[in-house]
């Protein structure tokens, strides 16, 4: 604008200015100002092209890519193990789809197909053919090899579409936990299907509280012992006892992942979490801890354990005959219905009831899977006293393994409440305050399960250098007509180590397990699993963290847990 | 009128070294792109052949696997609960296996650690770890007594 005010007051002064000369004057004025203007975008301009091609060397801003190329390709995220092992997988396939419209000879294209992969449907091939769609699939998922035969039949018309299919590479190991999905990637059991969700929005690896290591050492343990005894199915636990994590978890038969079509429903069937059982003596677990933490029944109190209980048709018997009479400590130890009955007798129906809907027995658990059973027990208004005593030693009531572990868990655990979980935590757990049993109760319990394997049904548990505390647990098999049977029992074994400082918990039953010549005809829990039991924890011990002890510490720590039940065993 | 030939000139010549410049970078960009995506589609090529290297990878060290493996090969078994030590057993085992005067197969020294104050750890201890170590210690000898062996099998190898 100066510029313009100079060039008026120059031509007033001259005194020279037509209104034609005026505006000329003020034209190139502008010309001049607008020639400027140019100038300068032009030098502006200049120097950033020079800037550019030649000083900065190509290095502008560096591209900021946060995104892995994969990512873009596979559209469904890994599942890890605790330690990072690959449990499930996507990896990239072709699949061949047919463009009708481009296809010279459908006839021949259709035979030279049909040669290449005879077990392709005609149906569906001429279907394929016939279609307007620019894409009819033909096959799907195919082998980079499989892709190059098509290449070089030579067939115009024929394309692939980028696919990916579900791998699993440690197959059948933790089949009942990770599951299975189809063929467009959509999980159908197991992780794959309650974390369908998860698995497809949110591409980083999902982390399962697995430990691969351990589950193979638990399927080897109890695949071998299924063997042996000739077993109809096998299951196996351990759990972290202070955070709820799921170590391993096995359940058998089982079947591989890739081919589910193959598989049989008894081999589908999950029987840690969707399979409730009768679990037997284990239950003596609760059935003790209710004992004492009423207070009414003391550890030393001693019960008539010789003769059988008839009761309304019933009869409640021993699997041995005992000595006359016997202490709470001895009950557990040689775990007799008799005496836990009388127990049970003792604290009633109603306080049964609710110590074991605090214990989460009595309803669904709740687990990251789709497949899990509702426990079976008495209707509310028909918990009568033989309920109440047959449940004492686990008949009568059916639950999920899992659930009975979790319950175990908790007992052992100060009575603070033990949440199973299939996913790795991260973070410090907090410890429910709310104690479902004192520690002075779970002290005692743990005592009494050390002295199982010491001493009692559990010693073939006794793992050389740990403090294993257990507790066996046969239960006989309700048979296809509905009475129990006498040759077909279910042996389990629930276990902690180490036992006076609890960090894992194992569990483990066999189904129907046979008598062996190995074991002088024994088919009991004590001769069949807890040995398995035993080289389960032998190995998974050290890679769990929990080290040997030399034999020396081992009875200074044995005789320091013993100690306070000790007055409530007798001296022979 | 020169002077508007001056002006004439000396624009155009920087007209035309602008657009020479600005037809270089645009060239060079081009190419550029293309290398870009052609680096992204082997990027993408490499990650898809890494994911299935690492499902390869997961297969072939499946646990199950690798036992037989190891079975097979390496004549291995499961390991014993005397078999196993922490770091710091083994710091008081190389001191008790120096005080016990075993055969040192192989040249390794204890970390460094004052010697009275590791025995004193050692007797204070009211169970014996000496006896609890020994076993293992036993084990070592063994072990490294075989080692020695296969060594002295290779040497002689080597020099004929």
């Amino acid at each position: 604008m100066s510029i313009v005010k100079t060039s008026f007051s120059q031509i007033k002064k001259r005194k020279i200015a037509t209104p034609k000369e005026r505006a000329v004057s003020i034209a190139k004025d502008r010309i001049t100002i607008i020639l400027v203007c140019f100038a300068f975008v032009w030098a502006g301009i200049t120097a950033g092209l020079s800037y550019v091609s030649w000083i900065s060397d190509g290095a502008f801003k560096p591209v900021n890519r946060s995104k892995s190329y994969s990512e873009n390709i596979i559209k469904r995220s890994d599942i890890l193990d605790r330690n990072g092992s690959l449990l499930a997988t996507a990896i990239p396939t072709a699949s061949l789809c047919v463009n009708t419209k481009h296809v010279l000879d459908a006839e021949e294209a259709r035979q030279k197909l049909k040669a290449l992969f005879p077990e392709l449907d005609n149906q569906r091939l001429r279907r394929a053919f016939e279609s307007s769609s620019s894409c009819a699939m033909i096959k799907r998922h195919l082998s980079p090899e499989q892709q190059v035969r098509v290449n070089s039949l030579g067939i115009v018309g024929l394309e692939f579409l980028p696919d990916e299919r579900r791998v699993y590479p440690v197959s059948n190991l933790a089949v009942h936990v990770v599951g299975y999905s189809d063929i467009d990637n959509n999980g159908l059991a197991g992780i794959e299907r309650f974390m369908n969700d998860r698995l497809q929005q949110d591409l980083s690896p999902l982390e399962l509280s697995l430990d691969l290591r351990v589950q193979t050492i638990m399927h080897r343990e109890l695949s071998e012992a299924m063997k042996e005894f000739n077993a109809e199915a096998a299951v196996g636990l351990i759990m972290d006892i202070a955070t709820g994590e799921v170590i391993s978890m096995v359940s058998l038969p089982d079947f591989d992942p890739s081919k589910p079509a193959r598989a049989s429903d008894e081999q589908k069937f999950n029987r840690v979490t969707l399979g409730v059982y009768e679990m037997g003596s284990s239950f003596k677990i609760f059935n003790t801890a209710l004992a004492l933490e009423t207070g009414e029944i003391k550890i030393g109190d001693v019960f008539e354990t010789a003769e059988p209980i008839h009761i309304g048709g019933f009869s409640i018997k021993d699997m041995e005959k005992h000595k006359h009479s016997m202490s709470v400590s001895e009950i557990f130890i040689v775990s007799s219905n008799i005496g836990s009955a009388k127990m049970a007798r003792k604290f009633g129906a109603k306080k049964q009831r609710a110590f074991l809907e605090r214990l989460g027995l009595t309803e669904k658990i709740s687990i990251e899977l789709m497949e899990v059973g509702t426990p079976l027990l008495p209707p509310k208004g028909k918990w009568s006293d033989i309920s109440t005593m047959t449940i004492s030693f686990g008949h009568g009531i059916a639950v999920n393994a899992l659930q009975l572990a979790a319950a175990a868990a908790t007992i052992i655990n100060d009575g603070h409440f033990v949440n199973p979980t299939l996913i790795k935590k991260t973070g410090e757990t907090v410890k429910d305050t709310d104690a479902v049993v004192s520690p002075a109760t779970s002290n005692a319990v743990r005592a009494l399960m050390r002295l199982v394997v010491k001493s009692g049904t559990g010693r073939r548990a006794n793992a050389d250098g740990y403090m294993v505390g257990g507790k066996t647990g046969t239960a006989d098999i309700v048979a296809k007509d509905k009475k129990y049977s006498t040759d077909a029992r279910r042996a389990s074994f629930v276990a902690a180590f180490p036992i006076d400082k609890p960090r894992y918990l194992v569990f483990a039953f066999l189904d129907n397990p046979k008598r062996s010549a190995k074991t002088f005809g024994y088919a009991t829990a004590g001769w069949t699993v807890a040995p398995a039991v035993r080289n389960i924890i032998s190995q998974a011990a050290p890679m769990l963290g929990v080290l040997p002890i030399p034999e020396e510490e081992l009875k200074a720590r044995d005789d320091k847990i013993i100690a306070p039940v000790k007055h409530s065993l007798s001296s022979e | 009128m020169v002077r508007y030939y001056t002006s004439f000139f000396v624009w155009l010549v920087l007209f035309i070294c602008v657009s020479a410049m600005l037809y270089s970078t645009s060239n060079e960009v081009t190419l550029l792109k293309s290398r870009i995506s052609k680096l992204n589609k082997e990027i993408a090529m490499e990650q898809t052949s890494l994911h299935v290297l690492k499902a390869e990878w997961a297969y072939l060290t499946n646990p199950i696997r690798i036992e037989k493996q190891a079975k097979k090969r390496l004549n291995m078994s499961v390991i014993a609960a005397n078999k196993i030590a922490s770091m710091d057993e083994l710091n008081k085992t190389a001191y008790v296996e120096r005080r016990a005067d075993t055969v040192n197969f192989v040249d390794r020294k204890p970390i460094e650690k004052p010697a009275n104050k590791v025995y004193a750890a050692t007797e204070n201890k009211p169970y014996g770890l000496d006896k609890f170590n020994q076993g293992r210690i036993n084990d070592r000898v063994r072990f490294e007594t075989s080692i020695a062996k296969r060594e002295a099998v290779i040497g002689n190898i080597s020099i004929q």
